[in-house]
């Protein structure tokens, strides 16, 4: 009965398209105005669940809320969230528990979820299977954190787009070799200016080691413009264009005493 | 054995030299930024009417008297006049300063650049915090741009009192930007003539690529398009004028001397009004050209983060009212917004604190200049792109062409007298002077490693040059045209090219340009004094952004040494060449 309702219900709801909480007739998840056990029995009886739990699915110590933005992730190739998402998600809880030592095997049967929202996003909590009540929030945590890489993978999501909230992602660390890249390039960059300057500076003291050795003229760009001076009375003379005046047209080079012809 | 002035191998060499020097990085970090203040497309009229009145006769000023005295500086303001060879002083001592903090910059742009090589780029995550939860909280505070510049780069104090000490990664890169300094002015013009091909011309092939990776960027439109829409009431803006005329005055490097050395080394013949005219023009098409470049780097940036900003704000209210999952887009989100407050007052009043308001034009109109344009700003654009570490690469590798090409300049204008001045040159050898002026210069420049070494980067950036540089162009135009007497001048121009002197040149030296330099001292002068105390911008680690803080008073003396130190050779070289004048007419007896 209550099935037939809150299916008349939720077609209500798509026909509103927009909110799913706070008109409570208009809602899959379920407000706290119900008592705590029938709601968890009206849940699994939705699911095709069987035997009616006494425990508190919404029970704020020891649930963790589930966050999936899957359109997000994958786009087109978004697959829609059901019953059979959820199973996996159970079985996925279920086996990062397991992955605990020394604790006894979790069935699939003792995660519960509820609220689901269209956004999607439910809540869980995991319970113990023989002592009847919920498993503590940290053992939970520890677990899924262990093994979120695998229920991500799961779901093709990753840990940005299937969020647990309460349970920080260990980020993964950035990548440290041993040796900093930048000081192998540095390093050879380093090396090569060196060995050029090295090479200039060498260059240039063979060069004018083999002019001081003699006057024979250099094949140097530099020395192409070189003009020869002539000494007259122990007086150089400087080429016309250098200097601001002091030339004495007296002092004439040798080879503008004889006219062209 | 005397040797006749060394020589560019042709006269392509020396414009490129030109070209090097004056396309710098001011032409792509401060151009831009003054085109978004002043009015978008129409900064550009104050832009060319200041480069056609002040840029381009300066500039053939400047060339004409290094290729008349075939001098460097200061040999060649003696020539025009004994009294004025503290023009020469100033301008190599402004140099000096110039080259020790601007080869930082290069500094900077190495150690980018070697870190461009890793993937993921060090820039676009955060580090881990220690217990490897989350992500270092002054990097979540401000960006993870940021933090790799504040931190990784600089490891900034908070405030230039603390200094801190020197930062080996930075000061070996440093080493580094000099040894390559070194390797080009080496040889004087034969290595550095060289050079300039290469630091002239692979500039602008990054540039073309940007271009076209720029404008195919998602969003770039919109960056260009706010750039170039003309804002036309900035033209009634005198502050628009004012910086119009600041940065062709800057940005073509007058007054440092340069110029003037890089001209000794010419033909006497050659035709330099024709190079003049080239170089302010392609300066000035560089400037436009890397402003679209930039804009539609700071387009696709805006976009991006106005769309992260968006989502964010999507994800919020998806997951505060659990709405289905794309349900909520950048369409429809006002409409759901209305809805929500309106339907459910109580739940959206809570969440509305978190939720920030997004806006493109507020992205878009987030100017910056300087180091924060290249090293924050260029870098976040550049992590967004596919292939990222191909165009950081080619991003650093631009920025350092462009800054050893100024930087050629810059050492030129200090070599260049030391080479001439026969005490020294008799000494030693050029390749000993250039090494023992890269030497000194790196030493000093290991001040700008420390840890409040950005602080003192900015005092120089800001001050070192300004003042003194109007104060020096404007004594130079005053002397060529009144001491050294304009027609005098003229007829030697005609004598050496050939050609004569046109009507318009003669105006703007004689008149105009003085009196704009004149205008623009003026408001400097009285902006400084008007502003009172002077305060820097000092990065906070806890907050995650800049705070204005006040300069103590220690740095306001560096302030006033700086510029007192430039300023005061041009009087005090007067005067000592007076007195030693005085004393020596003085001296010598009347008959032989």
């Amino acid at each position: 009965m209550a099935t037939v309702l809150d299916s008349a219900h939720i077609e209500h709801c798509r026909h509103r398209r927009m909110f799913h909480w706070t008109a409570p007739l208009c809602t899959i998840n379920f407000e706290s105005t119900q008592p705590p056990e029938l709601r968890a029995d009206q849940n699994d009886s939705l699911r095709g669940g069987s035997s009616p739990r006494m425990f508190t699915c919404g029970d704020a110590e020891n649930a963790f809320k589930v966050r999936l933005s899957i359109r997000t992730a994958l786009g087109d190739k978004a697959y829609a969230w059901d019953t059979n998402e959820e199973y996996l998600f159970k079985a996925m809880v279920a086996f990062s528990m397991r992955k605990v030592p020394n604790r006894e095997t979790t069935e699939i049967s003792n995660v519960l979820l509820c609220n689901v929202t269209q956004r999607v996003s439910f809540w869980f909590v995991v319970t113990d299977p023989s002592k009847n009540h919920t498993l503590p929030a940290v053992e939970i945590q520890s677990a899924i954190r262990m093994n979120r890489n695998r229920i991500n993978n799961a779901f093709f999501l990753n840990d940005q787009t299937l969020e647990f909230l309460k349970i920080p992602s260990t980020l993964a660390p950035p990548t440290d070799p041993s040796m900093p890249i930048w000081i192998i390039i540095f390093s050879v960059i380093f090396c090569i200016v060196i060995v050029a300057v090295m090479l200039l500076i060498l260059s240039g003291i063979r060069q004018r080691r083999r002019k001081s050795k003699g006057p024979s003229e250099v094949d140097d760009t530099e020395d192409k413009c070189e003009n020869m001076i002539t000494i007259e009375n122990g007086i150089p003379c400087d080429p016309l264009d250098t200097k601001g005046g002091h030339i004495n047209d007296a002092f004439m080079t040798e080879d503008e005493r004889l006219t062209p012809l | 054995m005397e040797k006749s002035r060394p020589l560019w191998a042709n006269p392509l060499q020396f414009v490129f030299a030109c070209i090097s020097y004056a396309v710098g990085l001011g032409n792509v970090w401060r151009f831009p930024y003054l085109c978004q203040m002043y009015g978008g497309g129409s900064f550009l009229v104050p832009y060319f009417v200041m480069l056609i009145v002040e840029g381009m006769p300066l500039l053939y000023l400047e060339l004409a008297v290094g290729q008349r005295m075939r001098q460097g500086s200061v040999g060649a303001w003696k020539t025009i006049s004994p009294y004025l060879g503290g023009v020469g002083l100033a301008s190599v001592v402004v140099s000096f300063f110039l080259s020790m903090y601007y080869n930082i910059i290069n500094a900077w742009a190495f150690w980018y650049l070697f870190h461009s090589f890793q993937d993921p780029l060090p820039w676009s995550v955060c580090p881990l915090n220690d217990n490897h939860t989350g992500y270092d909280e002054e990097c979540e505070k401000a960006s993870s741009t940021q933090y790799f510049w504040y931190r990784k780069t600089l490891n900034i104090s908070p405030s230039i009192q603390d200094s801190g000490h020197v930062q080996w990664e930075p000061a070996l890169c440093l080493v580094l930007a000099w040894l390559v300094v070194y390797l080009c002015i080496l040889r004087g013009t034969q290595s550095t003539g060289k050079v300039v091909y290469f630091t002239a011309l692979l500039p602008y092939c990054v540039l073309m690529i940007y271009l076209v990776r720029g404008l195919t960027l998602h969003g770039a439109t919109n960056g260009i398009a706010y750039m170039f829409t003309p804002k036309l009431e900035q033209l009634a803006n005198p502050k628009a004028w004012i910086n119009a005329a600041t940065q062709i005055f800057f940005s073509l490097g007058l007054g440092f001397g340069s110029l003037i050395a890089f001209a000794s080394y010419n033909e006497p013949s050659n035709n330099c009004q024709k190079h003049a005219v080239i170089v302010s023009l392609i300066n000035t098409s560089t400037s436009i050209f890397a402003s679209i470049v930039t804009f539609s780097i700071y387009g696709f940036k805006a976009t991006f983060n106005y769309e992260s900003c968006l989502n964010k704000v999507i994800l919020l209210l998806t997951n505060s009212f659990d709405l289905e999952d794309g349900f909520l887009t950048a369409s429809n989100l006002e409409q759901v917004k209305g809805y929500l407050a309106s339907t459910f007052p109580g739940k959206y009043s809570e969440v509305l604190p978190q939720m920030r308001n997004c806006s493109l034009q507020s992205e878009l109109a987030t100017a910056v200049q300087g180091t924060g344009l290249s090293f924050i700003v260029y870098t976040e654009a550049i992590k967004n792109m596919e292939v990222s570490q191909l165009w950081s690469v080619l991003y650093f590798f631009m920025l350092l062409m462009l800054g050893i090409g100024s930087m050629l300049g810059n050492t030129a204008a200090i070599l260049t007298p030391l080479t001439d001045s026969k005490v020294i040159s008799s000494h030693l050898p050029k390749e000993a002077i250039s090494g023992l002026v890269c030497l000194v210069n790196c030493v000093i420049g290991l001040v700008f490693t420390m840890e409040s070494g950005n602080y003192w980067f900015d005092i120089f950036n800001d001050y070192a040059a300004t003042l003194s540089l109007l104060l020096i162009v404007l004594v130079e135009t005053i002397a060529v045209c009144y001491v050294y007497g304009l027609r005098r001048f003229e007829s030697d121009l005609e004598a050496m090219t050939g050609r004569g002197l046109n009507w318009y040149w003669k105006a703007m030296w004689a008149g105009m340009s003085p009196l704009l330099i004149v205008s623009l001292f003026v408001f400097y002068l009285s902006d400084y004094i008007l502003t009172g105390t002077l305060q820097y911008q000092a990065w906070d680690a806890f907050q995650g952004q800049l705070v204005t803080k006040d300069y103590p008073p220690y740095a306001l003396a560096v302030i006033g040494l700086l510029v007192a130190s430039s300023t005061m050779c041009i009087p005090l070289v007067a005067l000592g060449t007076f007195i030693t004048r005085c004393l020596k007419r003085g001296d010598t007896p009347p008959a032989a």
